[in-house]
């Protein structure tokens, strides 16, 4: 979130591997060797891959109780509308029905529920992603386009408190990657 | 592999629930007899609810077995052979009927043909309700049912012996043309066996309303069965969570689509307010059955679609199956609370023959299950992609 910041120096050390098993198997060789400020990059979801480079698992993150509360605004917000509508701005006899004819509101009600709670899914979800991001240190990698195609990264940032430039180097070479470089801020 | 892993009910210890399910069946049925000889007229109308509940078990393994044979996936890993077994349990369930055909006139009003004649409403459908047709189309489906059943059982093990693809496709063929038959006959049996117990009441979407309780039925019953499996060593390490989490998704997709159609059917009687639709609700909606149907509402949709929206309770095989239980129990109440109003009216009835016919079918089921069961493992492991999966490590096999 730095904008208008020019930052130098090194952004951390990014491995590339051939296949999502080789890339599971380093990030949790990573998280075992004790490093916390790494990120992984593959063309698709890998199961587990998230928790394991120290992400929130699903149902545990922020995300989760965003959407509920989006849902639980949009479904009282989509009764209350046609409550309000029937019952208190324009009240109509119809059909001899009672005014308060809440069967009929439901399919108002679960609309917007779906729809808040998916707005608030979609948006919540870019918010706490930062997206969109338009520049992002790992384009500095040359090779970095193949992620999305059939390579996998996995990154070991410089802040990670146990970092150490020759350290993580050798560490991730021990992981038998493709190649392993340097990435610049 | 070990030697007993091969067999999945001395495996798992499911087989010591064999003999006790027997003798509670026998009991159940022998009580049953007993409540014959004393009111043929409960009997029957307590028998009902108790077949539909199992069989609706039945015939939503052999759906849910179809389509897992049409779509693959790992989510069906775990459960295709408890779901072949409950859907070759089949045969027991056309033995189960015999005793609706013999109550046909304590069951269904269109059955007395004096009473049936007397209502205008009644009398035009009695081309379709007679009792020859119903009978005709209930050997009907029960053939249809076991066909599929069994033939895809029969390719199953052709499977097993020839490991060839040609095989595998002529099952998926079978599976594919056996779900539009299923849906089709479980229409027309809910039509003719529940709905004609009120035969002036109609309703488009019972039947699709019935076929996904039935499929409901299945995977509530088929999660239970597993998450009992999960601690047992044949399990351990073959079981995941993402396997348990892939049935809960699916038990709240069925939950929803269950309510959706019920939810419709009763928005559309209700606004429409039409003389011969509205007395179905009306005799469910009021004093006792009105508190089972909003009994309904809060446990067959409301708290099982909250637990299973949350993964934690998904992926563990304790809070699964508690699940699992809620809904079980619910496919009864619904059942229960569907058909019986039908002859008691706004009064809310209950017999001991209710239970003892519950536990009779039921006993007798699930002894019938687990021997269908016997003699195989209980993950499939000779089909062509789990050995993939084992080969590459996505699927570790105790070995």
């Amino acid at each position: 979130m730095a904008i208008g910041k020019v930052r130098t120096g090194l952004y951390g050390v990014i491995a590339e591997f051939t296949s999502p098993a080789e890339l599971t198997v380093a990030a949790e060789a990573a998280r075992d060797a004790g490093y916390t400020e790494m990120d992984a990059f593959s063309p698709f979801p890998i199961h587990g891959l998230h928790e394991t480079v120290g992400m929130k698992s699903a149902g545990m993150s922020s995300l989760s109780a965003i959407t509920l509360a989006g849902g639980i605004i949009g479904g009282i917000a989509g009764f209350f509308m046609c409550w309000y509508a029937n019952v208190i701005s324009y009240p109509l006899n119809i059909g001899g029905k009672p005014l308060n004819s809440w069967p009929a509101w439901i399919p108002i009600t679960f609309e917007c529920t779906i729809l808040l709670a998916s707005f608030a899914a979609v948006f919540g979800m870019l918010a706490l992603n930062g997206l969109p991001m338009p520049y992002h240190p790992v384009f500095n990698v040359p090779r970095f386009d193949q992620a999305s195609r059939d390579k996998f990264f996995l990154v070991i940032q410089a802040r990670d408190p146990k970092f150490d430039f020759d350290g993580v180097w050798k560490f991730l070479e021990a992981l038998h990657p493709r190649e392993v470089v340097d990435v610049p801020w | 592999m070990t030697a007993d892993v091969r067999d999945s009910t001395t495996a798992t210890g499911i087989d010591r629930w064999r003999m006790p399910s027997l003798v509670i069946g026998i009991i159940g049925l022998g009580l049953s007899i007993v409540g014959y000889v004393i009111n043929p007229q409960t009997f029957f109308r307590a028998w009902l609810p108790s077949f539909l509940f199992w069989f609706s078990i039945v015939a939503g393994s052999l759906a849910v077995l179809m389509l897992q044979y049409v779509t693959g996936g790992e989510w069906g890993l775990m459960i295709r052979r408890p779901l072949g077994a409950s859907a070759r349990t089949m045969l027991w369930m056309v033995l189960f009927f015999i005793p609706i055909l013999f109550g046909l006139k304590e069951i269904y009003p269109w059955a007395n043909t004096a009473r049936a004649m007397a209502d205008e409403n009644v009398r035009q459908k009695l081309d379709w309700l007679n009792w020859k047709r119903f009978v005709i189309f209930a050997a009907l489906y029960f053939a249809l049912w076991n066909l599929w059943a069994w033939r895809i059982r029969i390719l199953s093990l052709k499977f097993y012996e020839d490991r060839s693809p040609y095989t595998e496709l002529s099952r998926r063929k079978w599976a594919a043309s056996g779900l539009v038959m299923i849906v089709l006959t479980l229409s027309f049996a809910s039509i003719d066996w529940m709905l004609s117990t009120e035969p002036t009441f109609s309703s488009t979407i019972y039947g699709i309303t019935f076929v996904v309780g039935c499929s409901l039925s299945a995977l509530a019953f088929v999660t239970f069965f597993l998450a009992q499996l999960a601690h047992t060593e044949a399990m351990s390490g073959v079981l995941k969570p993402s396997h348990l989490r892939d049935l809960g998704n699916l038990m709240l997709a069925f939950v929803m689509f269950y309510a959706y159609t019920t939810f419709s059917e009763f928005l559309l009687i209700w606004y429409a307010n039409l003389h011969e639709e509205i007395p179905h609700y009306l005799v469910r909606n009021g004093g006792v059955w009105g508190v089972v149907a909003f009994a309904v509402a809060m446990f067959h949709f409301f708290l099982p679609f909250g637990l299973l929206l949350m993964r934690p309770i998904k992926d563990k095989p304790k809070t699964i199956a508690i699940v699992a239980v809620i809904v079980i129990v619910m496919r009864y109440v619904v059942l229960y609370w569907l058909v019986t109003p039908s002859w008691s009216g706004s009064r809310f009835t209950w017999s001991w023959m209710n239970l003892t016919s519950l536990l009779g079918i039921g006993g007798i089921w699930i002894w019938a299950f687990i021997g269908q069961l016997r003699g195989q493992t209980i993950i499939p492991i000779h089909e062509t992609w789990v050995e993939e999966a084992i080969r590459e490590g996505a699927l570790k096999v105790n070995a």
